[in-house]
């Protein structure tokens, strides 16, 4: 009887917690996406002309889809790349398992700029590759397609997403009990049908969960598209954040985002329902 | 190596496997005859999982060879053999539902679900698994989930079924219902079961001969029968069912099948189990409980005087503890046998015939179970 209002009162410091860092903040930018900048102010009248705007302006629509592709690619990328890392070292390397674990997760503890500049060395007309190709005599002019476009976005986001990928997928991995292997190879299945059957169908909740956090990642970043994307690779983020940093049209910046929200919030609800059912796999 | 003719059809020939620093399996030798229940039997750690584990295929042997139905299996690996395995703990597929599970098999033959369907009911039907056909693991008790492993290692219809301790995580009452059920499906399909338990009552009625190991080393093997009168070192003497040692020397070897030990100045007739032993050996001398007679009426070739020391009732017997000097000697009396009268403290003559009791050589004393 009395554990009711007892839990009601414990809850509130979390509910005032939710209310003013994520629900309010969030409030606030719907709102002010339904107002409208006027002249150098921002009129009080709430109205849906900042969304009517962004869908009758083709560029805008472009630049969604295309932020939307190269998320897909790099997060897609990202899984690729992943994968048989975190398959190697999660089940077949008994030594050194976790030196390996850390040294993939070791880039997140480097500047993100710092790491995105690397890759601008590495892609440059100058850089890694160019100079490396030149030296051995295999092109004369550096190519010039690796930089500047979304290529060098797509890849770069890959590269930043590989670490949030790896970890979940390594986790769930690593949870598959090893007994589930003995009974699939007892049972006929050799090492190919073991993975197919058993060992990729239990790691799809790491899989999802890795997959939505590379996607929202690339989704929203800008600094990326902004050093290496050039005039070609724009996204999403960038026209966010020139409406807030240079058109002063915060009504317009905040409609943006908050369909950028919208979609990362979708994308959220799909994969936690089937990562829920993770629970139910092991009990 | 050439395949060979053979009437085993499981053999091990000399097959050893080390870990690291332990020898988990130690040059063992073992040979099972086809519709044999044979048990390997032993405490945690003897050896006797990774046994079968090697007869399943998946450990192999550092040294020696396996042999199923006369061919060399050794390099064979799991998904080839022709066995299947009840796992301990049953590794069901989680993200599969029961039906799926004992299709699994099935689908790695690459038999159609439509081709399957006849067989996956049948061995459903089987086990009494009847309805349960959509549920997942997570959504079926602990008996049914062994049921379901038992099903899927069914299905492929094996010529050897290996069960690792597979009623080991259930309670009492379904455990011992559960080995009827697979002792019943044993018999009825006639295939080999290689089962493994530290279990010994278990062993003893469920198996036609078992295994006993310890620190991966075969001490016997033979029927419950034997393996229970006549064991063959301390070891099985102490981890199979109630045992009483006594220490004692050699006095003298009167017969070829009887020797004379005296044990704290009391001269006991033994058999002589082990024709090794010569005059002034350090030996135990082994006597079951119930072959142990209080105050007995008929006459007997070894009788002691001793006091009573300790009286347990058991139920439809007691378990009487007598003692000479610094010797226990426990009893189990027939409650109808029993003179209730009887008190802590009594003079009682103890007394056992010299064919019921068994020596061995000092020396084995290391190996036996210590359960203190």
């Amino acid at each position: 009887m009395f554990d009711k209002p007892r839990a009601y009162i414990m809850g509130i410091p979390i509910i005032f917690w939710l209310l003013t860092i994520i629900i309010t903040p969030v409030i606030l930018m719907l709102i002010m996406s339904f107002r409208q900048k006027v002249g150098y102010d921002i009129s009080n009248i709430l109205t849906l002309s900042n969304y009517l705007e962004i869908l009758k302006k083709p560029s805008y629509v472009k630049i969604l889809l295309r932020s939307f592709r190269i998320a897909l690619i790099a997060s897609t990328l990202a899984i690729f790349a992943s994968y048989p890392l975190a398959y190697y070292i999660s089940r077949k390397i008994r030594k050194g398992r976790h030196l390996l674990f850390m040294l993939i997760i070791a880039p997140l503890w480097i500047s993100y700029l710092v790491r995105i500049i690397a890759w601008r060395a590495i892609l440059g007309n100058k850089g890694l590759i160019n100079s490396t190709l030149m030296a051995l005599g295999l092109i004369k002019e550096p190519l010039s397609f690796l930089l500047y476009n979304q290529f060098a976005v797509a890849i770069t986001l890959t590269y930043i997403s590989i670490p949030f990928v790896f970890i979940p997928l390594y986790t769930a991995l690593e949870k598959i009990p090893v007994n589930l292997i003995d009974a699939a190879r007892d049972l006929g299945a050799n090492e190919f049908h073991t993975f197919i059957n058993v060992i990729l169908p239990l790691c799809i909740p790491g899989l999802l969960t890795g997959f939505m956090l590379a996607f929202i990642i690339s989704l929203g970043d800008y600094i990326i598209p902004m050093q290496l994307g050039g005039t070609g690779g724009m996204m999403l983020g960038n026209i966010i954040w020139s409406q807030f940093g240079f058109a002063f049209n915060w009504p317009l910046g905040a409609a943006l985002g908050f369909i950028l929200f919208s979609i990362a919030a979708v994308i959220l609800a799909i994969t936690q329902k089937f990562g829920s059912r993770e629970g139910m796999l092991y009990e | 190596m050439k395949d060979k003719e053979s009437k085993w059809q499981v053999e091990l020939v000399e097959v050893t496997k080390i870990y690291k620093d332990t020898i988990a399996v130690n040059n063992s030798n073992i040979k099972i005859k086809a519709g044999e229940f044979f048990s390997l039997l032993g405490p945690s750690g003897c050896g006797k999982t990774t046994t079968l584990r090697i007869i399943a295929g998946l450990e192999e042997p550092d040294e020696g060879k396996v042999f199923l139905e006369g061919r060399d299996v050794t390099n064979v690996p799991a998904h080839r053999r022709n066995v299947n395995t009840v796992f301990q703990d049953y590794a069901i597929f989680p993200h599969m539902s029961v039906y799926d599970n004992v299709y699994f098999p099935l689908k790695m033959r690459k038999i159609s679900k439509k081709e399957a369907d006849p067989r996956i009911k049948r061995v459903l039907k089987l086990v009494n698994l009847e309805g349960f056909e959509k549920r997942y693991s997570s959504q079926v008790s602990g008996g049914q989930r062994q049921r379901v492993a038992s099903a899927r290692a069914l299905v492929n219809e094996p010529r050897v079924l290996l069960l690792d301790e597979p009623l080991g995580a259930l309670d009492f009452k379904l455990r011992v219902s559960m080995q009827k059920v697979l002792k019943d499906i044993q018999r009825n399909l006639n295939i080999t079961f290689i089962y493994v338990t530290h279990d010994q009552t278990e062993a003893i009625t469920m198996s036609d001969r078992i295994a006993v190991m310890s620190q991966g080393l075969i001490h016997q093997i033979g029927t419950p029968d034997e393996i229970y009168n006549n064991p063959a070192t301390a070891f099985v003497a102490s981890f199979i069912g109630e045992m009483n040692f006594l220490e004692g020397l050699v006095t003298s070897i009167p017969s070829s099948d009887t020797v004379e030990v005296s044990v704290s100045n009391k001269n006991i007739l033994c058999k002589n189990n082990d024709q090794k032993i010569s005059l002034n050996d350090g030996v135990l001398v082994s006597i079951r409980p119930e072959k142990v007679h209080v105050n007995p009426l008929q006459s007997l070739k070894n009788v002691i005087e001793a006091e009573l020391s300790r009286i347990v009732f058991k139920g439809n017997n007691f378990e009487v503890t007598a003692k000479f000097d610094k010797c226990e000697v426990r009893s189990l009396v027939d409650y109808k046998v029993w003179d209730k009268s009887q008190k802590v403290g009594n003079r009682v003559k103890i007394g056992w015939n010299p064919e019921d009791v068994q020596v061995f050589p000092i020396s084995m004393k290391k190996d036996m179970i210590q359960y203190e």
